[in-house]
Order: structure tokens, then C-alpha cells, then sequence
């Protein structure tokens, strides 16, 4: 089933302005209930207006955004209602951080929504758990927090609304690759027990690989090819002839093919590999 | 969208506007202010708006743009108009309409007409001399050039230009942040765009406190990052683009000499015309 869905959509910045530039060109676009969708492009392939459109923050210049399949610009007043609905954690969120505490910060969205203090206080922690934010760190002031926990901070702010779908502009740029794993995890997971339909946008191929059900690849504001993280990863040519690159473990594997070894099954990620490899040796897959 | 704002905003172009010295541009403003400004009769009036028009036609910026930029003016522009026929208290003229304390001389019109004119000429003017043909950095460049010689009574002319320069620079730079973090506020369900005066400043805070928290942040990186390049003020500094005046910005200056030098003529002999002012 489709929850989310992009008809026929078109974005132009600046209209009639020396500054004109079309940021998306007649998009047509669904995403799955449930799964995750990764949404991967290149720097001005048009991800970020793209996601901007999904909870309503940019209205397309031409076309219609689906939301169970009612258009979310029916009634442009209560458009605030879509965005409980559609959580979007922008790139850098921790820059958004204001409040004196943490839990306070991570409250905001409900204090918008007008729950009442006692709710506040359980979604906001439960929120914190979400990402992994220990109890004792809500009375802290978020500006005295390291880089990395004040993402957490930003991105629980997005999941205490419980929104059914998430989505998410880069959540992991600029952590290191165990911060990377954990914040994608904890996303991964909260999509998982909440049934929510998660949108990830990176651009690195490799998270591609290994947290999402379905990608969606843009290039030049309009959508390149899209399909199963399989089905994407199997025609890696025309990844390549794109510009993208494929993980990196899937460049050994691939080059091992050339040389003549029979790999066959997932070859984007390191386990996938690693089996093939296995199998290949006819030590039989490590399952 | 905040971005769409274009006051004080630098079109790139080759016109012959674009290419005078920015010292005689700044220069040629404060002429052409003063002349707007000393400007007694109708007739003259007429002919700075006639100066004004062949101005932007001859730095090539679309009408539209210019227009543009005075929209933001329109309330002031009313209010101009307004205060100017209601409020005055001068009764020369033919009366036209009287009620209660209220009295309105066709004068009184003629006068708010001519303000009018006045503010739209001055800023479609400097804005085409200025702002939409010079890069920040060459108007900063010129103005350290002309307060040079109050460096001489230990004025720091060149921290003043620089800190400019780095106001200008990252003014662009806010705007982008500002409009980033309302998004990010906005995702959130923040309503910043609805309810009473008093309601929507308080709904504001969540966007100054981070915009504030990271343009100290920027300030730091920079000051470090200038510090790593051994920047120490203008001691020893050379500059990589010198200013350079050609002929054309002497005739230039003759050009806005004489439009001055006019408008006091006129004002003095056109015997015909209403005066104002």
C-alpha cells in the first residue's frame, strides 16, 4: 500500500527572477507503508526540496502530495495537522535546539499540538529512550551536550509526535561510524514497532545497503530509478553510469566476479558478501 | 519566502554602471541626494525623475526588479502621503475640501505628491547606484579608501571596513539559517504564522535563540579561522584588487555635477511651475 505519494509534482525557486531554477521536473513517486525508502542523489538532485514537500513546508509549484491518498494542500490551514502526521528531522537538526531543557526541547512538538503535561512527560520519555538518551540528561541544558547527543536530542523532538511516517535528511552526516550505526538503528527500530513508513535520504550508498527495504535514486530533479534494494543494487552499471557509486564492498565483489569467481546473492552489503565468497570457496554460506 | 527579499541585494552585470569606480559611485550618490533634496520646483522634479529613469535603463537592471524594491515601501510611502495632506497646517492654495478641523489646500496635495516622488527617487537611485551594481565587498573596499586620511587621527578605518565586509557577508548566510531553522521549528508543529502580535513574538523565540546561539558559534570559527591565517589588522596588509578610477567615472562626476549645478539654476529661474517646498 502506498502511504505517501508524489503526483506529477514540479518545483521551481524564484520564479520569473534571474534566480530561476527548477529543483524538481514533473516528479511521480510513492512510498511504501512500512518500509523503509532511501532516498539517495546527488548534491542538487533535488532530495532536500523533495523532502520538504513531504510534510508540507514547500508547497509544489505544479502537481499534488498524497497523504492516504487525500491531498495534503486541500485545506491549506490545517496543514499543520499533516506535519504531527509526517515527522521531518532536516539536515544538522541539533541546530534547532532551544528550550532550557532537553526534555523540555524534546516536549515542543506536543506543547504545539496542545497535549496535556502529564502525556508530555511519558512520550517524552519514552522519545529519549527511543534514541538511546539516558533519563538523567532531560534536565540538562541541550547546549551542554556533545554534538552527537544533541542529534539525538533533535531527532527524539520529531519522534515524541509519534508520526506515521519519518522522515529523515541525513540524520547521520558528520557522526562517526559508530554514532552512524547507532542513530540509523534506533530509526530502523522505532519505524519497525510503530508500523511507521520511514524516508531516509543519504548519500551514502553503503546505509542504502544496509537499512532500507526500497531506494529511490534522483539525479537533475527528476527520479533516476527506483525499485527493491535488490533490484537498485543488482543493475549496479547503471548506478555507475549515473555517477553513484556503490558500497564499497560491492566494488570487491564485483571485481572478483570479473576475475572469474561465481558470487551470486546480496553483494551490497558485507555479510552478503562475505557469504557469496564463502559459497564460492564451496565452504558453504555461514547460515 | 524569506529569500526573496532583494533590498540592498547585487545583480552582476557589465553595464557602465556596474563598471565605475565604487568610490565615485558613493560619491555620485551623495550628489545625487543632495540634488533630490535641494530641489524646490515641480520642473525640476521632473527632470531628476527623467535623470533617475535614463540611470536605470543605463545599468541594464530589469524594471521589475527596481519595482520590486520599493514594494516593501509602499506603507511608508501612504503614510507619507497621508500625514502629509492631513496633518499640514500651511493654508496657501486653493481650498478644497474643509470639515471640522480638517482642511485640505490643493498645495498640501502638490507637497505630499513631491515627498512622495522624493523617497521612491532616492531609493530607486541609490539602489540602482549602490546596491544592485556593486558587490559588498568593492562598497566596503571604497569606503576604507575614502576614510583613509582619518586613519592618520588613529581611527581604525580598516577594522571599521573589515567588520563591515564580514557584516555584509554573512548577511546572506543568516537569512539561509533563519529560513532553516523556521522549517525545522515549523516540522514541529510551530505556529509562527498566526494569532496575535503579542502571541506571535513568543512564538518566535524558538527560532532567535538557536539563529543567536549560532551566529556567536560562526563568529568564533571565523575569528579563530582569520586568526590561524595571522590576521592582525591592517598592519602590513596589501590588497589583491586595487581600486581603479578611469576617465569614465571623471566624466560621470561631471555628469552628476551638473544635474546638481541644474537644479539650483532651475530652482532659481524657472519662473513658471509650482514651487515646493
Amino acid at each position: 500500500m502506498v502511504k505517501l505519494e508524489l503526483k506529477d509534482v514540479t518545483h521551481v525557486y524564484g520564479a520569473r527572477t534571474p534566480f530561476e531554477k527548477t529543483a524538481l521536473r514533473s516528479v511521480n513517486i510513492g512510498f511504501e507503508a512500512g518500509l523503509v525508502t532511501g532516498l539517495i542523489g546527488h548534491t542538487g538532485s533535488g532530495k532536500s526540496t523533495l523532502v520538504q514537500m513531504l510534510n508540507g513546508l514547500i508547497r509544489p509549484t505544479k502537481g499534488t502530495v498524497l497523504l492516504d491518498g487525500k491531498d495534503i494542500w486541500e485545506k491549506p490551514k490545517e496543514i499543520r495537522s499533516v506535519r504531527f502526521r509526517v515527522g521531518l528531522v532536516m539536515q544538522y537538526p541539533e541546530y534547532q535546539l532551544f528550550d532550557e531543557t532537553v526534555g523540555k526541547d524534546i516536549g515542543f512538538a506536543l506543547r504545539n499540538k496542545g497535549c496535556d503535561p502529564e502525556t508530555i512527560k511519558e512520550k517524552v520519555s519514552r522519545a529519549a529512550e527511543c534514541v538511546g538518551l539516558s533519563p538523567a540528561l532531560l534536565s540538562k541544558s541541550p547546549f551542554d551536550l556533545s554534538g552527537g547527543q544533541r542529534r539525538r536530542v533533535a531527532i527524539a523532538g520529531v519522534l515524541v509526535m509519534e508520526p506515521e511516517v519519518l522522515v529523515l535528511d541525513e540524520p547521520a552526516a558528520g557522526l562517526d561510524p559508530r554514532g552512524r550505526a547507532e542513530i540509523l538503528g534506533y530509526l530502523r527500530r522505532y519505524g519497525e514497532s510503530n508500523g511507521a513508513t520511514v524516508i531516509l535520504v543519504s548519500h551514502s550508498m553503503e546505509d542504502m545497503a544496509q537499512y532500507c527495504d526500497r531506494v529511490v535514486v534522483m539525479r537533475d530533479g527528476e527520479i533516476y530509478a527506483e525499485g527493491t534494494t535488490d533490484e537498485i543494487f543488482s543493475d549496479s552499471e547503471r548506478l555507475i553510469r549515473a555517477g553513484m557509486d556503490v558500497p564499497e564492498v560491492m566494488k570487491i565483489a564485483l571485481e572478483l566476479k570479473k576475475r572469474g569467481y561465481p558470487l551470486e546473492g546480496k553483494l551490497y552489503t558485507v555479510e552478503g558478501v562475505r557469504d557469496a565468497v564463502l559459497r564460492a570457496l564451496g565452504k558453504g554460506g555461514n547460515r | 519566502m524569506i529569500s526573496d527579499i532583494t533590498l540592498g541585494q547585487y545583480f552582476p552585470g557589465r553595464s557602465p554602471v556596474h563598471r565605475l569606480d565604487p568610490r565615485f559611485k558613493i560619491i555620485l550618490t551623495v550628489l545625487f541626494m543632495v540634488a533630490l533634496f535641494s530641489a524646490r520646483n515641480i520642473f525640476v522634479y521632473a527632470a531628476l525623475t527623467l535623470f533617475t529613469v535614463l540611470l536605470v535603463v543605463s545599468s541594464r537592471i530589469s524594471l521589475r526588479v527596481v519595482l520590486r524594491g520599493i514594494r516593501p515601501l509602499l506603507f511608508i510611502l501612504l503614510f507619507t502621503l497621508i500625514l502629509h495632506v492631513l496633518m499640514s497646517t500651511r493654508t496657501d492654495g486653493r481650498l478644497l475640501l474643509e470639515w471640522k478641523w480638517l482642511s485640505v489646500y490643493d498645495m498640501d496635495l502638490y507637497r505630499a505628491g513631491v515627498m512622495v516622488l522624493r523617497i521612491v527617487l532616492l531609493v530607486v537611485g541609490t539602489s540602482v547606484l549602490l546596491s544592485y551594481t556593486t558587490t559588498p565587498i568593492s562598497l566596503t573596499d571604497a569606503i576604507e579608501s575614502l576614510l583613509k586620511p582619518l586613519a592618520a587621527i588613529r581611527v581604525p578605518v580598516h577594522e571599521f571596513a573589515m567588520m563591515m565586509t564580514i557584516a555584509l557577508r554573512f548577511i546572506p548566510t543568516m537569512l539561509e539559517e533563519t529560513e532553516k531553522i523556521m522549517n525545522a521549528q515549523k516540522a514541529r508543529g510551530a505556529d509562527l504564522s498566526s494569532g496575535n502580535p503579542f502571541k506571535r513574538i513568543k512564538a518566535l523565540i524558538p527560532v532567535l535563540i538557536p539563529l543567536i546561539v549560532s551566529a556567536f558559534q560562526r563568529a568564533l570559527d571565523l575569528a579563530t579561522a582569520m586568526e590561524c591565517r595571522c590576521y592582525r589588522g591592517s598592519k602590513g596588509r596589501t590588497k589583491l584588487v586595487k581600486l581603479k578610477s578611469t576617465p569614465a567615472d571623471a566624466v560621470a562626476l561631471l555628469l552628476f555635477a551638473a544635474v546638481l549645478a541644474g537644479v539650483y539654476l532651475g530652482n532659481a529661474y524657472i519662473p513658471i511651475g509650482i514651487r515646493v517646498g
